[in-house]
């Protein structure tokens, strides 16, 4: 017989047909699967004698049962019978250090505790914007954020509770190794809320300098402003177009705005006082910026348009002899024989302040936080507290130079051998200063570093630059309803 | 319900069928999906943006607090200086780029169309490569080659004697800088506009012309730019939309610097709803630059349409 014409009316029907069947199946062999796997593992943990547990958890909709007998007083042995196909996938969106993440430790993590981590890599703007709106409107989309500590006054609203999240695994918290002034970012206004995020990278911005040329000068290394300033004109002037002074980023933003903010700080003045009234238009914010105009005409050409890599490179390179705006991972590269011009000439120092003034080096912490939306809450403070313990920020430190916030790191002999600069780095912990603690950071940031910027470039007077960034800061400000 | 009717080559009519409901109405079964999608993805956020331009935009915990404020938004865009100098940095831009671009592209179309067919086919390959590049790559990789101390274009300066130059580093060169790059990269586009339109030209006019002993000059002046009209205004529709909006490039390379020496109205845009977080003063810009880009659309939709 031959077979019947094909219709586009039967197509269709077939087509349709074929799709519901699809579909259907799809859905069941979705509401069933599990699998029955055997897992032995070892927990040493003290518990009672003759305590036979038998409990149900559940977990994503399927019965775990979970079977521990104990064995010796110390050690108790966990059989699980029956769990679902892995944990639940934790979604970690990153940027900045983490951007270059080796992802061997994600690995690790999926191996000792079956949390796959799927790591999410953006550039830091991009970060910074879809956090904010993913976490303010309370999604799911991240079990983990990672953030930089100048945005945890406007993120700490939208993240869960680390205390209890510890206490339900029996962890405490904050742990006393960690370092007390990085563990306080995560908790913003201080005790309103309650720890919501936990450091992971003690990123510290801190002085660095040519040990080597402060020798052939004759001259202590710099304390002050001052002397960086005194010092720069004579390398400069002795030196140049072989070796500069000193180095500065001048893009507008967050660039500039970081270059300055030591300096600022190191004049005994803040961008904005506590009320969050803009101060660059004081006594020492204009001394401020006429030390930077100084810097900058002792600069390497073209800071005008220097951001963290270009900076990073003038100094690695052998170009400049100081820079107050040097953070670790450029210091790796200082350090590293493959790239670097002047491996084991740099020492790296607190910020310089002017007599009377704190030294402030600025904290560039990446903390780890939990959105109030995400669904796996506890998968992700699990994944939070592997990651975060001693042997894995070790590892994260060889793998990806992400600086350890544990004091117990700082000084292992075995890392200071590998990583020099950690003995400066701990140094500059012990006296940094977050950015300005305020929700409304990033536009103080972006307003006063435009017109940083405009100063560095020579478009705008210092007593220009200062009162026009004062008045927009303020104006900005009052529209957010800062002074209300 | 509708009888169809189907005439088969034999010419007679006949009645095959009776068509479902669902059947006649079928095309727009198809075209449901796509409207569907241009409704979520096109007309909810433009609505969105209009509403957010007459209000005060707030983060809170899953929800967005909006409360209008009539025209405030807008007033201020008139006395932000930042905006002020954006708009006059943009409209330059576009002058200029645009202008640039399509001398550049005609000049390249018509040498081509004077090559031989693999010549022609060979240098195509060759020239689109810019244009096949994202503008953040470009960008990248000429911020390296522009950088002050290590870029190759100040190393083969001064090979030749001269001094290194600051490119983006000076605000009075920096918007220059990244106009050249632009140049570069986009003339190509208008090189494949025009040079397809140079191919589809009717030969007539040519051969009249050569019969008259027109020059090689006076022929593409008078035979081939006007020949080419629509295509020229097609070409700057697009140009001139396109630059209108640019800001990844600044993005890239300066972030708009140094101080505000290249930024444009869209990076302002950008920084004011993504920075400063002012949902509703971004969206009263957004819906400004909308509507003066529809005037200039408009404009030269109309003149395609006469010529």
């Amino acid at each position: 017989m031959l077979p019947r014409s094909i219709t586009r009316r039967r197509l269709l029907r077939a087509g349709g047909g074929v799709a519901l069947g699809a579909a259907g199946a799809a859905i069941l062999a979705a509401c069933g699967e599990t699998q029955v796997v055997e897992v032995e593992r070892i927990v040493e943990k003290e518990v009672p004698v003759e305590k036979i547990v038998e409990k149900e958890v559940a977990v994503e909709k399927v019965v775990t049962k979970e079977v521990v007998k104990e064995v010796a007083v110390d050690r108790i042995v966990t059989v699980v019978i029956e769990q679902p196909i892995g944990k639940p996938r934790v979604r970690l969106r990153g940027t900045g250090p983490l951007g270059t993440a080796e992802t061997g430790i994600f690995d690790k993590l999926l191996s000792e505790t079956q949390i796959e981590l799927d790591h999410v890599e953006q550039p830091y703007a991009a970060t910074y914007q879809s956090l904010l709106i993913n976490l303010s409107q309370g999604g799911s989309a991240y079990d983990i954020a990672s953030m930089d500590d100048p945005w945890m006054p406007q993120f700490t609203e939208f993240l869960a509770d680390i205390t209890p999240l510890y206490q339900g695994f029996g962890w405490v918290w904050p742990d006393p190794d960690m370092i007390p002034a990085i563990v306080n970012l995560g908790d913003w206004p201080p005790g309103k809320y309650g720890p919501r995020a936990v450091p992971n990278i003690g990123n510290i911005q801190s002085f660095a300098y040519r040990a080597d040329v402060m020798e052939n000068l004759g001259v202590e290394p710099p304390k002050t402003w001052d002397d960086v300033a005194e010092y720069s004109t004579k390398i400069t002037g002795d030196m140049a177009p072989d070796l500069y002074g000193y180095t500065i980023r001048g893009q507008p933003g967050n660039p500039a705005m970081t270059s300055f903010l030591p300096i600022m700080r190191g004049f005994g003045r803040d961008v904005i006082d506590g009320d969050l009234n803009p101060q660059v238009n004081t006594e020492e914010g204009l001394a401020a910026l006429d030390m930077v105009v100084t810097l900058k005409n002792l600069a390497p050409p073209g800071v005008e348009n220097i951001g963290h890599h270009e900076l990073g490179k003038l100094m690695y390179t052998g170009l400049a002899a100081m820079s107050g705006d040097v953070w670790p991972d450029q210091l790796l590269k200082m350090y590293t024989p493959d790239l670097s011009s002047v491996v084991g000439k740099i020492e790296v120092l607190p910020e310089p302040a002017q007599p009377g003034a704190d030294h402030a080096n600025m904290t560039g912490v990446w903390l780890f936080g939990v959105p109030q939306g995400s669904e796996n809450h506890e998968a992700a403070a699990e994944a939070i507290h592997w990651l975060t313990q001693a042997e894995n920020q070790k590892e994260n430190m060889y793998a990806n130079n992400w600086p350890p916030v544990r004091f117990s790191l700082m000084d292992d002999p075995g890392l200071l051998a590998d990583f020099p600069f950690l003995a400066g780095i701990k140094n500059a912990a012990s006296v940094a200063v977050p950015r300005p603690r305020t929700e409304h950071y990033s536009i103080v940031e972006e307003i006063v570093g435009r017109h940083v910027s405009a100063v560095i470039a020579e478009q705008e007077s210092v007593g220009d630059a200062a009162r026009l960034a004062d008045e927009e800061v303020r104006v900005a400000l009052e529209e957010k309803g800062a002074y209300s | 319900m509708l009888n169809v009717l189907r005439r088969r080559s034999g010419g007679d009519v006949r009645a095959i069928a009776k068509t479902p409901w669902w059947e006649t109405h079928l095309r727009f079964f198809f075209i449901a999906p796509s409207m569907v999608l241009l409704a979520v993805m096109a007309v909810f956020p433009a609505i969105m943006s209009w509403r957010m331009a007459f209000s005060r935009v707030n983060f809170k915990l899953g929800e967005l607090e909006i409360e209008p404020i009539g025209f405030a938004n807008f007033t201020k865009a008139f006395s932000d200086n930042l905006i002020i100098g954006s708009t006059v940095r943009t409209a330059v831009w576009v002058l200029v780029v645009v202008s640039a671009e399509i001398v550049v592209g005609l000049f390249i179309a018509f040498l081509m169309s004077k090559l031989h067919s693999r010549a022609r086919m060979l240098f195509t390959a060759a020239l689109i490569i810019p244009l096949v590049l994202p503008p953040v790559s470009v960008g990248a990789g000429w911020l390296v080659m522009m950088d002050v101390n290590f870029g190759v274009l100040n190393y083969l300066l001064s090979l030749v004697g001269i001094e290194p130059l600051l490119w983006l580093a000076d605000d009075r060169t920096a918007l220059a800088s990244i106009m050249l790059i632009d140049i570069w990269q986009a003339s190509m586009f208008v090189f494949i506009l025009m040079y397809a339109g140079i191919l589809s030209l009717p030969q007539d006019p040519y051969e009249a012309a050569a019969i008259d002993g027109a020059s090689p000059w006076q022929i593409f002046r008078d035979v081939t730019i006007p020949l080419l009209r629509p295509t020229f205004v097609v070409v700057l529709l697009l140009r001139t939309l396109d630059a209108a909006r640019i800001a990844d490039r600044m993005l890239a390379m300066t972030r708009g610097g140094p101080g505000s020496s290249t930024e444009t109205v869209t990076l302002s845009i950008y920084k004011y709803a993504f920075i400063h977080f002012n949902f509703g003063y971004a969206s009263a810009l957004s819906v400004m630059f909308q509507v003066v880009l529809i005037i200039l659309a408009t404009f030269y939709i109309r003149r395609i349409l006469r010529t």
